[in-house]
């Protein structure tokens, strides 16, 4: 009796952390995925024409944007955290890459046939993710050291 | 550490800012490149000398973006009926930003290179399949290619080129050939002719030069004497003409039809 007793105390305690969170970081990922939603209804007019495969790289850089996003507020103060900000630049890294086509982007409009190099523009998008995946170490090697310290 | 973190997270907000801005302030720079007097074409001359023919196509840029304009390439390709005639390509100098850059490019193809690739546009008139590409980077760092496929008439110096031959007078010695043509371009066709008469065994029998001249839309149309070499003329042959060295036609003669 006593055990049960421990547990449903324990279990309601983490309901008590962990509802207030996951409400938190329900608003938070509801307003980013209404911004992501309104930008899709201003773009989406003006390139479903000239560019059909928009919208498939569209919705998959949102839904990673809004998992990540939610991922990274339901883990605050745990280490997790900083395996999601680790993991959200990886994830943009790999689809800048794929969405950019390595950096050579291609379009045909009427009899004309354009093509995009951005190169340069793709590897400092790189670098940025791998500095924001650089600072998610170092900021988990900091948490775990104040964790220890406590 | 915590210094460090935030260093890194000011440098990556840096960064970002930078990689967003770089390709709007490039887009709002190329918007200025689609105005009406950006880009403009002077008037093309087209002309033949010495075995070349020439385009000339002088233009300007006036770049009033934000950022230069470097590597511009344009290349030209020719083809028809899916056979490649020539490829041209061009490095142009430099825009720099807020100036105004007068350039010239010319297309050339010699007489030598349209006889062994496409013997048919000096007599006849056609359609050729340009493909024009064009590249160059904005800010030394995107790179912007665009290209089209367009249909250009092709008109011939020599359209309708035709010889046959006259008579022979046994006492000079002298055969007469007809020659005629059509200049369809839009320059004046000159060069020296070089006429060899065979006979049916491939030997020599005589030759002839003559010098031309003849403007834009006009025809020619001449009898030619040729000294003949009595011992060796046939009843039939072929005849060579030849442009500038390269030879334009052959044809087959035969003094009893």
């Amino acid at each position: 009796m006593g055990k049960v007793e421990v547990e449903d105390t324990s279990l309601k305690e983490l309901l008590k952390k962990l509802v207030p969170r996951v409400f938190k970081a329900t608003i938070i990922t509801a307003v980013v995925g209404a911004c992501l939603l309104f930008f899709w209804l201003i773009i989406s007019a003006a390139l479903a024409d000239w560019f059909p495969e928009y919208q498939m790289l569209f919705a998959v850089f949102a839904w990673g944007t809004v998992f990540f996003t939610f991922a990274i507020r339901v883990t605050d103060n745990t280490i997790f955290k900083y395996c999601f900000i680790i993991g959200r630049a990886f994830f943009l890294i790999i689809y800048i890459v794929y969405a950019t086509n390595g950096g050579l982007l291609t379009l045909d409009f009427m009899n004309f046939h354009f093509t995009l190099e951005i190169m340069p523009l793709l590897s400092l998008m790189i670098l940025v993710n791998l500095l924001a995946m650089a600072r998610g170490v170092l900021q988990a090697i900091e948490f775990t050291s104040e964790t220890t310290r406590e | 550490m915590r210094h460090t973190i935030r260093a890194l997270g000011w440098g990556i907000i840096i960064l970002w800012v930078i990689t967003l801005l770089l390709p709007i302030t490039v887009g709002l720079s190329l918007l200025k490149l689609m105005e009406p007097n950006a880009i403009g074409f002077r008037e093309q001359e087209i002309s033949y000398s010495d075995g070349m023919f020439s385009l000339s196509a002088p233009f300007y840029i006036n770049n009033t973006g934000h950022y230069d304009l470097s590597d511009i390439n344009v290349t030209v390709s020719i083809r028809r009926k899916n056979k490649a005639i020539s490829t041209f390509s061009t490095l142009l100098p430099d825009v720099p930003a807020g100036n105004i850059t007068n350039s010239c490019y010319t297309l050339s193809l010699s007489l030598e290179e349209i006889v062994s690739k496409n013997l048919k546009l000096l007599t006849d008139d056609t359609d050729l399949d340009l493909n024009i590409s064009a590249f160059f980077r904005v800010a030394y760092v995107i790179g912007i290619g665009i290209s089209t496929s367009m249909k250009r008439s092709w008109t011939a110096p020599f359209y309708n080129l035709t010889v046959s031959p006259v008579s022979y007078n046994f006492s000079s010695q002298k055969l007469s050939l007809s020659v005629s043509f059509e200049n369809h371009t839009y320059f004046t066709m000159n060069g020296t002719i070089l006429l060899k008469i065979y006979n049916d065994r491939s030997e020599l029998v005589g030759f002839t030069e003559m010098y031309l001249d003849i403007p834009a839309n006009r025809s020619f149309h001449d009898v030619i004497e040729v000294t003949i070499d009595h011992f060796n003329i046939t009843e039939s042959g072929f005849v060579r003409i030849y442009l500038e060295d390269e030879k334009i036609l052959e044809k087959e003669w035969n003094l009893s039809g």
